[in-house]
């Protein structure tokens, strides 16, 4: 019997061969890529909220402390979006016609709630907790970004399990003096080593906040009821 | 295997395998033969939920299909998430930290106060109040279990007017024009109306019937209480020849002889009594054992607190009173002779009164409230006698004023009705149409020619449309206790204002509300009502302060100071004996005695998931109410019992039906043969056989009252027992979840105890005594096992040194008492779904926390001992090491994380556990469509799906919280900070959870106790939960020199 395929043809097999595998391995990228990037993690999308409410006017320009809104960062799990009452509390005097106002206005004199749109929103089964994040030193920028340049609220990471791992495994050049919490520019040359008077590198400071926050072990903090329940 | 009563019998002393059994079938089997068929799952997994058809199947398949397509496939988070923040936030409010508010749960006719825990406005957690009198931090499965009935989506939620929506409006006009006639009637105001009221706690809405009375001299006010305290009552009036309130206190007592009464479960004071008796027990047992108290515990169907008695009698419930009365002779005091000659027990008797009187002004006798008024009369008179009084036992003047009376007998209600002298008929929260006595045919008079009667105007008001809703012409939605304002009184008389938690989810009233439209036809808010009656006792008693002061602190700590009764002194009456009745009881056929079910009462609680999925403790039944009788009773008749044995189908017993003929009436039941039943008599339950309770209640058991009697409601004699060749599946986990543990139970006599070295033997494993505890045992376990475990091992050790915590749990079995508050507290901490009864029976319900109950010794006369059993947290798990997908791993802090997102349900961890605790979500369980249910849900825990293991965390949701709050406020966890939900129910305090990096803690101090023992030590996993044996008091007298620790 003749035979069918020509002995030339070898070659093309082997290279369908070694082609199908990494078609399988590029796929597989493909996927992984795909289900990290900012479409799927909604990274960098603002969304439209029934007030445009921008961080870069009142936290950028105007300086607002961001503790100020969000009252319960240092003692609860949530840090706590402000009742219509809080914008009232400049906004009857500041901007006090303005028709971007005219729900909060409506909000505060007819009792209707304002549903604002979430968009740091993480799966029913993490509970995270802002209050021991705040008092071990992690910044609001860390997670939240350089929001005192955001007109409207983004979410500026990921928010994938990998991310938050990523700190947990090595907090150190997260960490940054309590008093520093809610800046949004601070750096670790702002700081100056008490021993030498020399300003602070992010290594250097890192350590030494660890050891003065009793910050728990890499193994304590990536356990997995450490976020889930 | 169906085996005969007999072979067990002959079984049992011969015995070489489990002596500790957990069913009349399990006796004598070795620990290992049982292997073969004791695979943990049933073998088909094809086995389907009830209901799916094979063709509802492919339905189901195909719109699954089709929707994956639509929206299955993306990863992205949803993005429609919306947070909607207060318009004017309440300054207490932090938001994602709950809240607590002390209010007040109310069970037969006794407040217990409770916290609530509150989650932005949602109550989702009930816990006990320490500073509450009755509940001294402990609560009951029925608190426990209260949220769920405020989420219970089968309420009524309107007003319905022969079964059609109506509104309050309507109501209102239909009641002022029946009752403006009434008003016309000059001088005979209020001579058509009836009243007919259910338990009354709240002194506000004693106050208002008054009121109401008033305005209308000529109204009958009826009461239907199915678990009253009539006999209480008349008993004390029998002894002192006037009304009185009375109660014991433990924390001194020595000596409790208990007449029938399950005083550690069931009464009215069981948070408090079990607590102060145990915590006295483990006081005396922590010195040198010489005043550990002693408890004789005389009743006929096997109660927790019989399950604790150092010395336990079965006697039919008739046969009670005349033991009583030989006890009484004995003690050398004045007292009827016994209508009924009891030679067997006259040695008892007589030993029993010796003890009594040797711990004179020490003891307490008590009587169980469905006990006839002659035994509390004689308890009465032997506490009195015992000179107990002002020292043990408690008189206080009666809490209600007697000038409004509550007539109690239905059958007077029903002749007015049918002689026409009842036009308008007001039924407030009591459902005569389900529990009437069957000789008082209250649905019949109700009724004429099959239709409502068109003479008489009927409201109702309930929180369901029930049986007794259903006869009548308008029905009322109640509000929840959780969503209005009130008031109770506890045991002593301190009131507690109810405060509200939520505003009612449905448009009901409270009944204060409806009794004040009657009243003055105005509408007025509960809380006025309720403000109003406490300014005018505030103002009567002219304390200090403002009566806002007043009212905020009432309301803020869960008790009204000042509202505590003073004691007083009284004297039994000269003759007083004489008046008891000396009838002698007709001894025809078998005794029937009626009892509340122990997890639904008397049915109101029959719409409560958890409480009828809850295992009746004891028998460990659920969803189901059998005829209990005796092992010797079932011998006679011929009656078995087969239990599943293949894996998988423990749960199923197939039993036998009896037909129970009573007075004229016959009914077939299953029978349950229950080990210690006092023979020749039946104890049945009421609560069950509901027709109108709602989705989960209907159908449930069977109704025992249809064989009750108005004239003996709880017991009597002339029940004629038949096998009927019918056959009936009970679900009862007793034999689920079997560990090969051959000494699950370690148990001890305290004079044998430890303390005299020289009377302890060595017993070999196999020996007979096997089941004892020897001192020297108890003493080597604590060289054996030091809290580190320090056997050899290939694993690396993990690293626990401060500052980290290394989390550990003890449980007393001296304490437990085997209530199931734990399993309920569980539930509603941990959001644990419920089966339904043709799951149980396949092995598959989902409690995290068991409570293990073990007979010991004889069949007729056991033994009885409870285990809680949550997950052990090994060291060693065995589970970590089997799961592929790592989906259960041991955390920093020694615990076995269960992560559930990354659970596939292989059920390899549930397999290789030894200790049987991993729960699998075969199907969808939890309820993730009912709207109401999900308000109730704990927003800390997450709601497992279907194909999920799950299991006990020790509560990490708490532990972490706990940790954060500590870190947060730069401070050191406190022990007893942190308290895991079966540890903070517990009412007797059995659980101890804490550090064990901090050596102050409790649980170091139990686990250093020579008590302290884990299970199946022999396979090295090394359990973080252990146990301290269980030590009893036998009288030496009754044991016959036997200090073994059993009778």
């Amino acid at each position: 019997m003749p035979q069918i395929f020509h002995r030339s043809l070898n070659s093309v097999f082997r290279a369908c061969f070694v082609g199908s595998a990494l078609m399988v391995v590029g796929l597989f990228w493909c996927l992984w890529v795909f289900y990290f990037s900012p479409y799927v993690t909604r990274q960098h999308q603002a969304r439209i909220q029934p007030v445009p409410f921008s961080h870069a006017h009142h936290v950028g320009q105007l300086g607002i402390d961001c503790r100020y809104c969000h009252t319960s960062v240092e003692e609860s799990s949530f840090a706590g979006i402000p009742p219509s009452e809080t914008c009232m509390n400049c906004h009857q005097q500041v901007w006090f016609g303005s028709e971007m106002l005219e729900p909060v206005r409506a909000s505060f004199e007819r009792g209707d709630v304002i549903a604002w749109k979430r968009i740091h929103n993480l799966p029913d089964f993490v509970y995270f907790n802002h209050s021991i994040h705040v008092a071990k030193g992690i910044g609001c920028v860390s997670c939240h970004g350089r929001v005192d340049k955001m007109p409207l609220m983004e979410q500026a990471h990921s928010l994938s399990m990998e991310w938050c791992l990523d700190c947990h495994r090595s907090p150190g050049r997260h960490l940054r003096p309590e008093s520093e919490v809610v800046s949004m520019i601070w750096t670790p040359s702002e700081s100056t080593n008490p021993e030498n008077g020399d300003p602070y590198d992010g290594k250097s400071l890192g350590e030494r906040l660890f050891q003065e926050y009793e910050i728990s072990s890499s193994n304590s903090l990536t356990s997995c009821s450490t976020c889930h329940r | 295997m169906r085996s005969p009563i007999r072979s067990l019998r002959e079984r049992l002393p011969s015995s070489a395998g489990n002596m500790f059994w957990r069913a009349p079938e399990d006796i004598g089997k070795s620990i290992n033969s049982t292997q073969g068929n004791d695979a943990e799952f049933t073998s088909g997994i094809e086995t389907w939920e009830e209901g799916i058809s094979r063709r509802r199947f492919l339905e189901l398949a195909g719109a699954g299909l089709a929707l994956s397509g639509a929206s299955g496939c993306s990863p992205r988070p949803a993005p429609s998430e919306e947070i909607i923040p207060y318009v004017k936030m309440p300054e207490e409010i932090i938001p994602g930290r709950p809240q607590f508010y002390a209010t007040a749960h109310v069970h037969q006719e006794m407040a217990l106060g409770i916290l609530v825990e509150s989650h932005e406005g949602r109550p989702t957690k009930i816990e006990g109040n320490p500073d509450h009198p009755a509940s001294l931090g402990g609560t009951d499965i029925f608190a426990q279990a209260a949220i769920l009935d405020l989420y219970d989506p089968d309420r009524s939620k309107t007003v319905l007017h022969h079964g059609q929506i109506s509104t309050w409006g309507a109501v209102h006009s239909s009641l002022r024009s029946a009752l403006q006639a009434e008003l016309e009637l000059e001088g005979a105001a209020g001579k058509g109306l009836c009243l007919l009221v259910g338990e009354i706690r709240s002194p506000t809405l004693h106050a208002q019937l008054r009121k109401l009375k008033q305005r209308f001299p000529m109204m009958r006010i009826y009461q239907h209480v199915v678990g009253n305290r009539e006999n209480v009552k008349r008993g004390a009036e029998l002894a002192f020849g006037k009304m009185l309130e009375t109660y014991h206190d433990l924390t001194e007592a020595t000596l409790v002889v208990s007449f029938g009464d399950d005083f550690l479960c069931e009464s009215p004071t069981r948070c408090r009594e079990s607590q102060t008796f145990m915590a006295a027990r483990r006081d005396a047992i922590d010195q040198d054992g010489s005043s550990m108290s002693r408890l004789y515990v005389i009743e006929q169907m096997l109660s927790c607190t019989g399950a604790k008695a150092d010395h336990r009698i079965a006697l039919p419930n008739t046969q009670i009173d005349s033991f009583a009365r030989m006890v009484a002779k004995e003690l050398g005091m004045p007292a009827p002779d016994a209508t009924v000659s009891l030679p067997a027990l006259s040695r008892t008797a007589k030993v029993i009164a010796k003890d009594l009187l040797r711990c004179r002004g020490r003891s307490v006798v008590k009587a169980g409230p469905d006990q006839s008024a002659s035994v509390h009369a004689l308890t009465q008179a032997m506490n009195a006698y015992l000179e107990n009084t002002n020292r043990t036992v408690f008189h206080m003047s009666p809490f209600w004023d007697g000038r409004l009376k509550l007539d109690s007998n239905l059958g007077s209600l029903v002749n007015e009705i049918r002689n026409g002298s009842v036009e308008t008929m007001i039924i407030i929260g009591t459902n005569p149409g389900y529990s009437a006595p069957a000789d008082i045919d209250f649905i019949a008079a109700l009724k004429s020619q099959g239709t409502r009667r068109s003479d008489l105007l009927c409201f109702h008001m309930g929180a369901y449309f029930d049986e007794t809703a259903e006869l009548c012409d308008w029905h009322l939605p109640q509000s929840h206790f959780l969503e209005s304002w009130s008031d109770a009184i506890a045991f002593d008389g301190t009131a507690t204002i109810t405060q509200p938690l939520i505003e009612p989810l449905y448009d009901s009233r409270s009944d204060h509300e409806l009794i004040t439209f009657l009243t003055g036809f105005q509408e007025e808010m509960s809380r006025e009502t309720v403000r109003h009656h406490w300014r005018e006792w505030w103002e009567s008693h002219e304390l200090s302060g403002t009566f806002d002061e007043f009212w905020d602190r009432s309301v803020q700590t869960g008790t009204v100071d000042g509202t505590r009764r003073t004691t007083v002194n009284v004297e039994v009456i000269a003759d007083w004996w004489r008046s008891l009745d000396g009838a002698r009881p007709s001894e025809e056929g078998v005794v029937i005695s009626f009892a509340l079910d122990p997890t639904i009462g008397d049915g109101a609680f029959a719409n409560n998931a958890w409480l009828q999925e809850l295992p009746k403790p004891v028998t460990r039944i659920t969803w189901d109410a059998p005829a209990l009788l005796s092992p010797r009773l079932a011998e006679r008749l011929g009656l078995t019992v087969e239990v599943g044995s293949k894996g998988g189908d423990h749960g199923e017993a197939v039993v036998d039906c009896v037909e129970l003929s009573y007075r004229g009436r016959a009914m077939v039941v299953p029978a349950w043969i229950a080990p210690g039943h006092a023979d020749n008599s039946v104890t049945l339950w009421l609560g069950h056989g509901r027709t109108s309770a709602g989705r989960v209640g209907n159908g449930s058991g069977f109704n025992a009252y249809q064989l009750r009697r108005s004239e003996a409601p709880w017991t009597d004699q002339g029940l004629i027992v038949r096998k009927v060749d019918r056959q009936h599946i009970v679900a009862s986990v007793q034999m689920q979840n079997r560990m090969n543990e051959s000494r699950p139970i370690r148990t001890a006599a305290i004079n044998s105890f430890g303390l005299d070295s020289g009377v302890a033997k060595t017993q070999s494993q196999n020996s007979e005594l096997l089941t004892v505890l020897q001192p020297e045992e108890l003493l080597s376990l604590k060289s054996d096992r030091p809290l580190e475990g320090s056997s050899p091992t290939l694993y690396p050790e993990y690293d626990y040194g401060p500052p980290n915590h290394r989390w550990g749990m003890a449980i007393d079995l001296t304490s437990c008492i085997g209530c199931q508050a734990c399993v309920i507290a569980c539930q509603a901490e941990n959001n644990i779904p419920v089966v339904g009864k043709s799951e149980v029976i396949r092995g598959r319900e989902m409690h995290w926390i068991r409570v293990d109950r073990y007979f010991s010794s004889s069949l007729d006369d056991p033994q009885t001992h409870f285990q809680p059993v949550p997950c052990m947290q090994c060291e060693n798990a065995p589970c970590e090491l089997v799961c592929p997908v790592h989906a259960t791993v041991h955390s920093s802090d020694g615990l076995n994380d269960m992560v559930y997102n990354r659970c596939v349900g292989t059920r390899y961890c549930s397999n290789n556990c030894p200790f049987k605790v991993r729960r699998f979500n075969f199907f969808e369980y939890s309820d993730y469509k009912t709207e109401s249910r999900r308000l109730g849900r704990n927003p800390d825990v997450t709601v497992r799906t279907r194909g999920v293991m799950e299991k006990c965390t020790y509560c990490v949701q708490r532990i972490r919280e706990g940790v954060i709050n500590a870190k947060v406020g730069h401070r050191d966890i406190k022990d007893g900070e942190i308290l895991t939900a079966c540890q903070q129910a517990c009412p007797t305090r059995a659980i101890q959870f804490g550090d064990l990096n901090n050596h102050e803690s409790v649980v170091v101090r139990w686990k250093n106790s020579s008590r302290n023992y884990s299970l199946l030590e022999e396979l090295d996993v090394r359990p973080r939960t252990t146990y301290l044996a269980e030590l009893r008091n036998p009288n030496p007298e009754l044991t016959g020199g036997r200090d073994d620790g059993h009778r």
